[in-house]
């Protein structure tokens, strides 16, 4: 759909206008603007849009925040520091952890309770932040108050923590394999002139299944549907793991390979974070590199056919 | 800058903006418990890439824009495209009538029942107060189709509001 040209109607027009803003002085909606200087008609109908349109921004405001969030918020930022902070002890395992934030989350549940006070009920995404690095905590933080007790363990709690520190070895072990793990930092064009070029070609034949070493989300929805195959993966300092993940697409004619990089093994990263207003280059084929900050990635796109203005006119966005 | 100094700025960001951060994650999860992931989510990101921003005075859209990023990332696999003629049922509504104030349930439960596609621009134009044209920039799709889709997302929130709330308000043709 988003492919067609498309002409905004004159009500799309008075709808894309916002409230006490200068929107109606856009090109797109010079239409609208017109109508309603001309025609009382449109004029009401454009002083209860605006009108519905204030009353809906203060609709999306009214939303009941639970009383006890900020005080989870500081526990989860305190625990992230102190687990980085914690060297390994069987007294001390991540599970306790985990049982102690579940506990705390326990106790502050308000009026959003979801869950139970469990160590596998914290958010994936805490769980996945407690498995990697991280700072210590300064003293006198609020995390203190999840400073490891010096009181003697009972003996449950003593064999409850061999299996606490068991399982997060286990865990770290995992987390060693799953996570990246630095490396060298390599220039744009060093990536390129690495590329297994064949015939003026990009070789992807002999390279194996991404390993998944880091994560390499594409730009957006329409790269996946550009997408041929799945992703195959670089090994661009011979240590064993992916420091490229190697996506194949086509559209329209256009075929080429997106690069998806992490952004801290490139010493030079492109300043430029749309496809659409970066730099080409075109050695060892047409490509473009863009960097996108949010994602810590570095992507390069390089074609072996079509154009790249085939793929910059349907990625700009502008009124077709 | 220190360890300390970035837990002291997070953990004043937290005081500042958690609500905030909060509210739109609410609007754009529709559950309490995703938002509150979410919320959390965002303030452990921003303390680790605290460094990304320099202008520390647009924490507030920094940390929006994290909670929206974060957020479209975890569409991703799991978005269900609905094809674009299955939303011809939002048909402009014959009246503009609505009761005020809008109930924010009401609303999210409205919402809620919007196709993503039509769902994430409407809450952005509403929520963050973003022009069609940032819209566009940020979802990555033209202005013509950010236009249509607002246009027909909030039609239809006009027209859900109007209806669920239709024996109680009187509801005059306006056009």
């Amino acid at each position: 759909m988003d492919n067609s040209p498309h002409n905004p109607t004159l009500r799309e027009q008075l709808d894309a206008v916002r409230p006490d803003s200068d929107d109606l002085r856009e090109a797109e909606v010079q239409e609208a603007a017109r109508a309603i200087v001309t025609s009382d008609e449109w004029r009401a109908v454009f002083d209860r849009q605006q009108a519905f349109d204030r009353e809906m921004s203060n609709a999306m405001q009214d939303v009941e925040v639970p009383t006890d969030l900020q005080t989870r918020l500081h526990d989860a930022l305190a625990l992230n520091r102190e687990v980085a902070d914690q060297s390994p002890s069987p007294l001390e395992g991540e599970g306790q952890l985990l049982q102690r934030s579940a506990e705390k989350q326990g106790e502050g549940a308000g009026r959003v309770s979801h869950r139970e006070p469990t160590p596998t009920s914290l958010p994936l995404t805490l769980i996945s932040r407690l498995r990697s690095k991280s700072v210590p905590l300064p003293p006198g933080e609020r995390g203190t108050a999840v400073t490891p007790s010096l009181v003697r363990p009972s003996r449950r709690t003593w064999m409850r923590s061999v299996i606490a520190a068991t399982a997060m070895f286990v865990v770290a072990g995992l987390g060693w394999l799953i996570l990246p793990h630095g490396g060298a930092a390599f220039t744009l064009n060093e990536v390129r002139q690495s590329l297994p070029f064949k015939n003026g070609t990009l070789n992807t034949t002999s390279l194996a299944n991404f390993d998944s070493s880091f994560d390499a989300p594409l730009p957006s929805s329409r790269w996946t549907s550009w997408q041929q195959s799945d992703a195959v993966g670089l090994d661009l300092d011979g240590n064993g793991t992916h420091d490229a993940a190697v996506y194949e697409f086509a559209y329209r004619g256009t075929h080429g390979y997106l690069l998806v990089l992490p952004a801290s093994r490139i010493s030079d990263p492109p300043t430029r974070t749309f496809f659409n207003t970066a730099t080409i280059s075109y050695t060892p084929a047409t490509n473009v590199a863009w960097t996108a900050p949010t994602e810590e990635v570095v992507y390069l796109c390089l074609l072996d056919q079509g154009q790249l203005d085939t793929l910059s006119r349907v990625l700009t966005p502008a009124t077709a | 800058m220190t360890d300390g100094d970035r837990a002291r700025i997070v953990g004043e960001w937290v005081e500042e903006h958690s609500s905030l951060v909060y509210r739109f994650a609410y609007r754009l999860c529709g559950s309490a418990a995703d938002a509150e992931d979410l919320t959390q989510q965002t303030f452990l990101t921003a303390h680790r890439k605290l460094d990304q921003l320099r202008d520390h005075e647009k924490a507030r859209s920094w940390l929006l824009s994290i909670v929206r990023n974060t957020y479209l990332k975890s569409l991703r696999g799991s978005q269900q495209f609905v094809a674009f003629e299955s939303c011809d049922g939002f048909a402009d509504p014959s009246h503009d009538q609505w009761e005020s104030p809008i109930d924010g349930e009401e609303l999210q439960a409205a919402l809620n029942e919007l196709p993503e596609e039509f769902r994430t621009p409407v809450i952005l134009f509403y929520f963050e107060e973003m022009s069609y044209k940032d819209i566009a920039t940020h979802l990555d799709i033209p202005t013509g189709t950010v236009m249509s889709r607002l246009s027909r997302g909030k039609a239809y929130l006009r027209q859900r509001l109007v209806t669920r709330l239709g024996e109680d308000v009187p509801v005059s043709s306006t056009h």
